[in-house]
């Protein structure tokens, strides 16, 4: 419930968590990497954690659609779709605004909102690969098919994330740090700013959980309201 | 230094609504103002993005409260 102990210090530890980080993103004194980057470094704290939590949001729906392949509860379906749902707009998130970033740093004087980085590249395919999971769901109308081919192509896209976020963007040259080109995302790292940087890991990917147990809960009270015939 | 903007183009607006004029302060800075204006005006973006956050979390525990008694309803439709 809504009131459940465990979800409300969870929401609160977020809420009082990432207040704090933002206030540390704007404020935390760190050393000037370059002139290309100048204050924007700050968008770290901000940028990677989108994606960070994707990959958090998406395993938490792959292990949701296992489990609704593996024992049929229509409980799990609706965590797996939420959770993706919710993933899907921390990546969307995650892709903006890294062209934002792009667009003035690094493309400055280009005018190129988006430069086909490896890594962008690939996330965008991830993205795609999402939707498509919900063209699917939208497409069929018997409750039971449309859990079991989801959870099957859930599967597989989650199983394309490792890939395509990270194998194929390390071996090509890349803006992201750890490809070619680029140091090592610990080079450019100063230790200060891993201070903020861990905590909004954790506190995105807090408010992930959050969003994601306020959709499940209320996609299970449409359901109690009206009920699937089959399932 | 005052700062004019006149639009380029002539739409059918008139010329007052177009030309925006900001006038340098007189006064000494307040408190406040001090505060706010260091670090580049840093903290006036850090009180914007602030504000936004806190209205994301206001409707965040909103949320909560509706789909708690959502449920509430439900359970006493249930059993009463």
């Amino acid at each position: 419930m809504a009131s459940d102990l465990r979800y409300r210090i969870i929401r609160n530890t977020v809420a009082v968590g990432l207040t704090g980080v933002l206030l540390a993103g704007f404020l935390v004194p760190f050393p000037r990497v370059d002139n290309i980057l100048g204050q924007t470094a700050r968008n770290l704290f901000f940028h990677v954690p989108m994606w960070f939590t994707l990959m958090a949001a998406m395993a938490v729906s792959a292990w949701h659609a296992f489990q609704y392949l593996r024992t049929g509860d229509a409980v799990r379906d609706v965590r797996s779709a939420e959770a993706a749902r919710v993933g899907l707009a921390f990546g969307l998130c995650g892709i903006t605004t890294g062209m934002v970033w792009a667009r003035f740093t690094w493309y400055q004087g280009t005018g190129l909102w988006w430069n086909n980085d490896p890594k962008q590249l690939m996330a965008a395919v991830q993205l795609l690969i999402y939707a498509g999971y919900f063209v699917l769901r939208s497409t069929l109308d018997d409750p039971v098919r449309r859990a079991r081919l989801s959870a099957a192509y859930n599967l597989f896209a989650a199983a394309c994330v490792p890939f395509l976020l990270y194998v194929v963007p390390r071996q090509m040259a890349s803006l992201h740090p750890g490809a070619e080109g680029s140091p090592a995302f610990s080079q450019v790292t100063h230790w200060t700013m891993r201070l903020v940087l861990y905590p909004s890991f954790l506190l995105f990917t807090g408010l992930f959980w959050v969003l994601y147990t306020q959709r499940v809960r209320l996609a299970l009270v449409a359901r109690r309201l009206n009920p699937e015939p089959e399932l | 230094m005052p700062l004019l903007i006149q639009s380029a183009d002539s739409l059918a607006v008139p010329d007052t609504a177009a030309t925006i004029q900001q006038v340098a302060p007189e006064a000494p800075p307040t408190p406040l103002e001090r505060v706010m204006l260091q670090q580049d005006k840093l903290y006036v973006v850090a009180a914007v993005v602030l504000i936004i956050w806190l209205g994301v979390l206001a409707l965040l525990y909103r949320n909560d409260r509706r789909i708690a008694r959502l449920e509430r309803a439900l359970d006493e439709g249930e059993n009463g």
